[in-house]
């Protein structure tokens, strides 16, 4: 077993468990420890597979640089956009599933994407092909149906944050 | 107790011990056998509803039965067993949950070897399968 | 109608005037109750009572303490009881040799990437949090038997997402059985530790005490670091988590065995022949 490896998942399962327990009392501390150890040792090998990835401090300032984005910019924009189409009385929607080609490699990068677009209004991923490198996006404006173009609209700006952070 | 909150607890028992007997009727009348357990289950959940309402206590304020403080006085004993619902339904009913799921399990399981052998779980189906073979 | 539907309808109608009578007969007390039962208000008095520690636990929560002290025997053996329900599930399923996967491709198995991904990471969680669970059994709502049953929703959510050949290597038949079996230890340990404790300290002690008692002077510790630990609470919690989370991990696998593989025996033990 690699130690390395289980950093961040200890980190993240102590963590868990504290701001479940509620309390920062020495019992609470000690038995986190133990079971984010025990947790961290069982999860590391499927969770981590890039130890240097893990630990750049790096990545994860652009993945704070990344939340920041998305929950302040993207959000915003795409609640609005849905927002506007639900106040108008001709509601003019336009659904339908378009094919969205993506360029991210690591797993983490492709279901952060997707996560993406999923929580923006609007887009939901319903299906992905990862051997064409497809996501299949039902889209509440389909005002195109050309992959490329689609993906400028959709998720280009996601891949661009999330491949520094993951890939 | 006001009239409308005893009819209301009239109600209640009424309701739990319904299901009681109507889950008995799915054990002993349905034929099949993903029925017979789906009903054992509801007998399971009837009962454990029932206590539940049985060590409940119609008082205001009514309070879980954990003492919030590590080092009690007697004021606030006093205070507790004034809040505090009954915690012996609670205990019972907290293991008969967990072993009940235990015995559930180990009845599909059965259910599912029967399945293998029979190809499939209807009694009468069976029954006529073993008649036969018998023949 | 035959005899057995007529029986059928004489157990019923008789449970139905047997639960009726029993209610309108106040064999339960009035419902809803105002008050407390002799039994309850001892309980809830004597749980923590710093200044009569005759009767005490050393735990807050009342329920805990009478699920693995007041009446623990009981606890014990419904206990047994869950695991006779495992072990007679691993003898219906009883296989010699576990099938394996037709394919070596993860991807070829289980659900989507995303999904895979998301189960990882809450996976991680569910252990967390259902170690909390069992770990403030003693403190809060919660407990063994509970922090166990969440603890096996992992299971599922790996065996759906991932299918069962992906869990293989580590989470298999045999080390679930050894870990279940390192669970009903602790409970047998923490059972018989007051009488080893008895023993050296020359005193009187009883099966699965825990604090102690007017003609017993043997207690477990009461306090773990800075929060009340009652005694055999703690251990016993946390064995029953162990034991629990293992042996629904177990049934989960052996409900999830391909059909294929049973086939295979039934048809070499001509069972198929019904």
């Amino acid at each position: 077993m690699n130690l390395k490896k289980s950093i961040v998942p200890i980190f993240l399962a102590f963590v868990v468990y504290v701001v479940f327990s509620g309390s920062l009392s020495i019992y609470d501390i000690s038995t986190g420890i133990v079971v984010a150890i025990v947790a961290g040792l069982l999860f590391s090998e499927i969770l981590v597979k890039n130890v240097s990835k893990s630990l750049s401090l790096m990545r994860l300032g652009h993945l704070i640089r990344y939340a920041f984005y998305y929950f302040f910019v993207a959000e915003v924009q795409a609640h609005l956009d849905v927002i506007k189409r639900i106040l108008n009385p001709k509601m003019p929607i336009n659904p339908g599933i378009v094919r969205v080609p993506y360029e991210v490699s690591s797993d983490y990068a492709i279901v952060g994407v997707a996560g993406s677009i999923i929580n923006t209004p609007g887009t939901v991923v319903i299906d992905i092909d990862e051997e064409k490198k497809l996501y299949y996006v039902h889209w509440i404006d389909v005002s195109t149906q050309e992959p490329g173009k689609c993906r400028q609209a959709i998720c280009e700006s996601f891949e661009k944050y999330l491949t520094k952070v993951f890939d | 107790m006001p009239l409308i909150e005893t009819f209301l607890a009239a109600y209640i028992m009424l309701t739990s011990v319904a299901t009681l007997i109507i889950s008995l009727y799915g054990v002993f009348y349905k034929p099949h056998l993903t029925k017979k357990i789906i009903s054992i289950t509801i007998f399971g959940d009837a009962v454990n509803i029932f206590s539940a309402i049985v060590g409940f206590r119609y008082i205001y304020p009514v309070a879980p039965p954990i003492l919030l403080t590590e080092n009690p006085t007697a004021q606030d004993l006093t205070n507790f067993l004034e809040v505090a619902v009954d915690p012996v339904p609670q205990a019972l009913v907290l293991t008969a949950i967990v072993i009940g799921m235990a015995v559930v399990s180990f009845m599909v399981f059965l259910a599912l070897n029967v399945f293998r052998i029979y190809h499939t779980l209807d009694t009468r189906k069976i029954a006529e399968q073993r008649k036969r073979s018998e023949e | 109608m035959n005899t057995k539907t007529v029986i059928s309808l004489l157990v019923i109608i008789s449970s139905l005037l047997a639960i009726s009578y029993a209610i309108a007969d106040q064999a339960t007390g009035v419902i809803p109750q105002t008050g407390l039962r002799n039994l309850a208000s001892f309980y809830l008095e004597n749980t923590l009572n710093p200044s009569n520690k005759s009767y005490w636990t050393a735990s807050p929560e009342a329920t805990s303490a009478i699920v693995w002290d007041y009446r623990g025997f009981d606890t014990f053996f419904e206990t047994s009881v869950f695991y006779l329900a495992i072990v007679g599930c691993t003898l219906v399923f009883e296989l010699y040799e576990p099938p394996k996967s037709k394919t070596t491709k993860q991807t070829e198995l289980g659900l989507t990437i995303i999904v895979k991904v998301i189960t990882k990471i809450v996976g991680i969680l569910i252990v967390c949090v259902s170690a909390s669970i069992a770990l403030h059994g003693q403190l809060t709502p919660g407990g063994g038997f509970q922090g166990g049953a969440a603890l096996a929703v992992l299971p599922i959510l790996f065996i759906i997402t991932m299918s069962r050949f992906a869990l293989d290597r580590k989470v298999n038949d045999t080390s679930m059985i050894i870990i279940r079996a390192l669970g009903l230890c602790g409970i047998g340990i923490t059972v018989i530790l007051p009488l080893f404790l008895g023993f050296i300290t020359n005193n009187n002690a009883y099966i699965i005490q825990n604090q102690m008692k007017p003609d017993a002077l043997v207690s477990l510790p009461s306090t773990i670091a800075d929060k009340m630990m009652g005694g055999s609470l703690w251990m016993l919690n946390v064995s029953e988590y162990i034991a629990v989370g293992a042996g629904f991990t177990l049934a989960f696998l052996l409900l999830s065995l391909p059909e294929r593989s049973f086939k295979k025996i039934l048809e070499e033990e001509k069972y198929a022949t019904y």
